[in-house]
C-alpha cells in the first residue's frame, strides 16, 4: 500500500538533434489504493513514465517517491513494484506454476512457500477450479489463450505481493470481445486487492472505464488530470477534448457576439457558465459532443441548420455528419430516426454541455 | 481424356522423381554402407560386402600406440575449442544484442568477413610466430586458441540472432521482480537461447575435430595418414575401422542435438 509521487520528473533520450524530451518536469501524485490511468497518443511519454516508476529507466532529473521512500535511484527489484508488460513477458520455457512462482524464487523463498503463493494467486485470478483450467498450471505459456496468458501475468504480479502494480497496455493484446471481459475482471481485481495501480493506455474508453483518475498526456506533459467524469465532461483544452470520447467532440471555430457564439453561419447560445468571461469579438472554439444534440426535421431556434452528408450506424444509435454552411458538424441520434442523406435538419446543442475554448484552453 | 492425361503425367513424374531420389540416396549411402561393413571384413576391398566377418581390425587398432590416444586428443581439442568459442561468443552476442553500440552491424560483418577471408593457410605463418612467442607451440592450448579465434566471429553472428529474437521484456520483467543480472542470465537468457549455443558447440566441435593436424599431439586426422603402407598403398582394413571409431563422437553429438532441439540450424537465418 503506497502513494506514488513524482517531482519535476524529467527524461530526455539522446538523439542526433540533441535529445527527445519524453518527460518534461512532471509532478504527479497517485493516491494510495488508486487505479490511475496514463492516457495519451503514442510518443506522449506515458510508457516512459511507467518504466521510470518501475526503475527500468533512469530519470534525467527530478525524483520518484513510492510510499515514504525516495526510490529515484533504487533498482527495479527493490521498489516493491510489480509490472505486467504489454506482451505479458511470460517466460516461455517455464510452466505456469514456475512463472507465477518466479518472484518468490528470486527472493529465495522455500518450495512450500512458493507452492502456497502460486495456489493463492492462481485461485484469486480464476486459474484453478473450473473445467477449462484443468492442468493449466502445468502448461507452458505457449499453450494458453491470450486471456489466460494475461491472467497468468497478473497472477505472477500478484504473487510478488507488491505495494504498487504497473500495467503497460494491459488489454491491447486481447481481441475486442475478450477485452471487455478482461476489463471488467481487471477492475474487480484491483478493487479487491486495493493496491495502488498505474496503467498505461492509448485507448480513452479503457481509461474512462477502469481508472479512478486519468492523466491525459501529450509531449511529456500532463494536459489534464481528473476523474473520468471530469475529463469527459469538461476537457481542459482542445487536445483533451479531441482525444476523449468515442465519437470525437465537434470543435468549431467562431467568434463571440452579443452573448452568443457565431459558428458556421449559425448563432449558438453561449455555453452555461461563460457569461461575461469572454469579450465580444474574441476568437473562440465551441466544443459540443455529438451525443448532446437535439436533432429535428423542423426549425429550432439557435440550432445548426444543415444537410445530412453521411449516416453511420453505431448499433443503438446513428452518427450523422451534417454539412452546415461548409462546416461538418456531427450529431448522434436514436436508431429509430434514420434520416435520408441530403435531408435538411436542425441540430441544437445542449447549452449545459457545450464548452468554450479560447487559445485552446477551457473558459469557465 | 484430359483427366487421364494428367494422371498418367503425374505417375510418370512420380516415377521419375523417385528414381532420381533413389540414385541420389545410393550415391550418399554407399560410402556409409562401406564404412559400416569394411571394418568387419578380414580382406576389405572397395566393394560393400562382408565376405569374412572379423573384429581383428579393431584389435589391431587397440594395440596401436597412437590410434586411441589420437582419438582422445581430437576430442580434447574439439571440445576445448567448442567450449571456449561458445563461452566467449555468447557473452559478446548478448552484449551486442542488448547494448547500443555505434556501428554494431558494421563491426559484426567486418569480423565475419575478415574471419572468412584471412583464414587457414594465409594466416598460418603469423599464427605460428605468435604461438612461438607465446610459447604455445607443442601445446594443445595453442591449437584450441587458434581454432577458437577463427570460429568466434561466425558464432557471435549466429548467437546474436538468437538473442535478438528474444524479447527484452523477459529480462525486464525478471529485473522488476528483483532478479540479479546473474540470475537473469541463468534463469531467463541462457534457457531461451540454449538451442543456439548447443548448435554452436556442435559446429565448433566438428570443424577442429576434422581439421586438427598438429603434428605433435597427433590428433586422429593425422593418425589416419599412418595407415598407409610404405609403398603408399592404403591399409583399407585399418583405415575403415579407424574411420568408424572416428565418426562415433560426431554421430553421438548429432543424435543428442537432434533429439533435444530437433536440429534447428536456423541461427543467422530469418525464420
Amino acid at each position: 500500500m503506497a502513494q506514488i509521487r513524482t517531482v519535476d520528473l524529467t527524461k530526455t533520450f539522446p538523439d542526433a538533434a540533441g535529445g527527445v524530451t519524453a518527460l518534461d518536469a512532471l509532478t504527479l501524485t497517485v493516491d494510495d489504493g488508486e487505479f490511475f490511468a496514463l492516457l495519451g497518443p503514442s510518443g506522449c511519454g506515458k510508457t516512459t513514465l511507467l518504466r521510470t516508476l518501475a526503475g527500468l529507466e533512469t530519470p534525467t532529473g527530478g525524483a520518484v517517491h513510492i510510499g515514504d521512500a525516495d526510490v529515484t535511484h533504487t533498482p527495479p527489484g527493490k521498489r516493491g513494484v510489480a509490472m505486467v508488460f504489454q506482451d505479458y513477458a511470460l517466460f516461455p520455457h517455464m510452466t505456469v506454476t514456475e512463472n507465477i512462482a518466479y518472484p518468490l524464487r528470486v527472493r529465495g523463498a522455500s518450495k512450500s512457500a512458493q507452492r502456497e503463493a502460486v495456489l493463492a494467486a492462481a485461485s484469486e485470478l480464476g486459474l484453478t477450479g473450473t473445467e477449462t483450467t484443468v492442468g493449466l498450471l502445468d502448461r507452458r505459456p505457449g499453450a494458453l489463450s491470450g486471456g489466460q496468458q494475461q491472467r497468468v501475468a497478473l497472477a505472477r504480479a500478484t504473487a510478488a505481493n507488491p505495494t504498487v502494480f504497473l500495467f503497460d497496455e494491459p488489454l491491447s493484446n486481447l481481441d475486442a470481445r475478450l477485452r471487455l471481459e478482461a476489463r471488467t475482471f481487471l477492475k474487480r481485481l484491483q478493487r479487491e486487492l486495493a493496491t495502488t495501480t498505474v496503467f498505461v493506455t492509448h485507448d480513452q474508453a479503457e481509461a474512462l472505464a477502469l481508472a479512478d483518475r486519468i492523466a491525459v498526456m501529450q509531449s511529456g506533459r500532463i494536459r489534464q488530470l481528473g476523474t473520468p467524469r471530469e475529463v469527459y465532461r469538461r476537457p481542459a483544452n482542445t487536445f483533451v477534448a479531441s482525444f476523449i470520447g468515442s465519437t470525437p467532440m465537434n470543435l468549431l471555430e467562431g467568434t463571440v457576439r452579443d452573448g452568443r457564439v457565431l459558428v458556421a453561419d449559425s448563432e449558438i447560445a453561449r455555453p452555461d457558465g461563460t457569461a461575461g468571461l469572454v469579450a465580444d469579438g474574441t476568437q473562440v472554439v465551441l466544443g459540443a459532443r455529438p451525443e448532446y444534440f437535439r436533432v429535428s426535421p423542423a426549425p429550432l431556434g439557435g440550432a445548426f441548420q444543415g444537410t445530412v452528408a453521411v449516416v453511420e450506424n453505431l448499433g443503438s444509435s446513428l452518427l450523422l455528419t451534417l454539412d452546415v454552411a461548409g462546416t461538418p458538424v456531427q450529431a448522434v441520434v436514436g436508431e429509430e430516426d434514420e434520416p435520408e442523406p441530403g435531408a435538411t435538419l436542425w441540430a441544437l446543442p445542449r447549452q449545459d454541455r457545450t464548452l468554450l475554448y479560447v487559445d485552446g484552453e477551457l473558459v469557465g | 481424356m484430359t483427366m487421364r492425361d494428367t494422371t498418367t503425367g503425374a505417375v510418370v513424374t512420380k516415377i521419375g522423381r523417385y528414381t532420381f531420389l533413389s540414385v541420389l540416396l545410393g550415391f550418399f549411402a554407399l560410402p556409409m554402407l562401406w564404412l559400416a561393413s569394411a571394418p568387419f571384413n578380414a580382406h576389405p576391398t572397395l566393394n560393400v560386402s562382408i565376405s569374412s566377418f572379423t573384429l581383428h581390425n579393431f584389435s589391431v587398432l587397440l594395440k596401436d600406440p597412437y590410434a586411441l590416444p589420437s582419438l582422445w586428443n581430437s576430442l580434447l581439442l574439439a571440445g576445448g575449442t567448442a567450449l571456449l568459442t561458445v563461452g566467449f561468443a555468447a557473452a559478446a552476442a548478448y552484449a551486442l544484442s542488448r547494448v547500443r553500440v555505434p556501428g554494431r552491424d558494421g563491426i559484426l560483418y567486418a569480423l565475419l568477413l575478415l574471419s572468412s577471408i584471412v583464414t587457414g593457410t594465409a594466416a598460418m605463418v603469423p599464427l605460428f610466430q605468435l604461438a612461438f612467442k607465446l610459447h604455445l607451440i607443442d601445446s594443445r592450448l595453442g591449437v584450441i586458441l587458434v581454432f577458437t579465434g577463427g570460429l568466434i566471429p561466425a558464432a557471435i553472428f549466429i548467437l546474436k540472432d538468437f538473442t535478438d529474437s528474444t524479447p527484452k521484456s523477459y529480462e525486464e520483467s525478471a529485473r522488476v521482480f528483483g532478479a540479479t543480472p546473474f540470475q537473469i542470465i541463468r534463469h531467463i537468457v541462457l534457457p531461451l537461447i540454449r538451442p543456439g549455443p548447443v548448435v554452436n558447440v556442435w559446429g565448433s566441435f566438428l570443424i577442429p575435430y576434422i581439421l586438427v593436424r598438429n603434428p605433435d599431439k597427433y590428433p586422429a586426422a593425422v593418425v589416419l595418414y599412418t595407415f598407409y603402407t610404405e609403398g603408399g598403398q592404403p591399409n583399407l582394413a585399418l583405415i575403415s575401422a579407424f574411420s568408424l571409431l572416428y565418426s562415433i563422437p560426431v554421430i553421438l553429438l548429432y543424435l543428442f542435438v537432434s533429439h533435444r532441439y530437433g536440429f534447428r540450424f536456423h541461427g543467422g537465418i530469418k525464420r
